[in-house]
């Protein structure tokens, strides 16, 4: 399904709108989004830290900052990966950075106990 | 030396990633479980494919036992990976699709691990890592 549509018959996309990862949880729970131009929130971030002896050309500027702290556009959502991935390649022809992250809580999946 | 944060009261370690393929030279960002039990880097199929690689450019096809079955998978090398702030390049990873209810995009295993020292402090949600110099 494209994001920022009202009726699923229509799915034309209107002006992107940059969201924080909370605001795309709190707007697509328990989905998959496809997001784009994703920028962290805040370019001087230290989330993830470096001491002095950090050997900063293993990353060659790559951007490692967690989704949590970006923000991105949301180009469509989905229940499943699968679902997703045909507008993952979509996005991809248009975009330079392109992702699909799960809105809900990361957990293993449930377990029975065989033997009590 | 670097350091990499997690939420540590989470059900699991998950930390960001990167894979870079021939169809994307930005790459494909990842979210990713750093798993010390698992002795290969697993990424799900489905990326990889969106990346450009194919199963025939594979160096084994891969079958993973499980409880509820056999899950086919293959191994290639990737151009390049990253994870906990560090990169390795030809790295060799599992496309395997993971069980439903996993929502994440692979596991950080121990072939690309065996690279560094590394430390996960538990409590503070933090993974300390350091490239093994030999």
């Amino acid at each position: 399904m494209l994001a920022n549509t009202t009726t699923n018959a229509v799915a034309t996309m209107t002006t992107p709108e940059r969201l924080t990862w909370d605001e795309i949880c709190q707007r697509y729970p328990d989905e998959w989004v496809v997001v784009a131009e994703i920028q962290p929130v805040d370019e001087t971030d230290e989330t993830d830290e470096i001491d002095e002896t950090d050997e900063t050309d293993e990353m060659d500027g790559v951007c490692c900052v967690p989704i949590e702290d970006c923000t991105a556009v949301v180009i469509a959502h989905h229940k499943t990966r699968k679902e997703a991935s045909p507008s993952v390649k979509e996005a991809d022809k248009h975009y330079k950075e392109v992702g699909a992250f799960f809105t809900g809580r990361l957990i293993p999946p449930p377990y029975e106990l065989l033997v009590p | 030396m670097t350091v990499t944060c997690f939420r540590p009261h989470d059900d699991l370690i998950i930390v960001d990633g990167r894979v870079w393929g021939p169809r994307k030279t930005r790459g494909r960002p990842l979210r990713l479980v750093v798993d010390t039990g698992a002795a290969e880097t697993i990424i799900v199929p489905g990326i990889l494919d969106g990346l450009g690689y194919n199963p025939r450019d594979g160096e084994a096809i891969t079958v993973m036992r499980s409880a509820v079955g056999h899950e086919p998978g293959y191994l290639i090398r990737v151009e390049r990976f990253a994870a906990l702030r560090h990169q390795s390049r030809n790295l060799r990873v599992h496309a395997q699709d993971l069980p439903d209810g996993w929502n994440i995009d692979g596991l950080v295993g121990l072939n690309f691990l065996r690279q560094f020292n590394y430390e996960v402090r538990s409590e503070e949600g933090r993974i300390r890592v350091e490239r093994v110099r030999v």
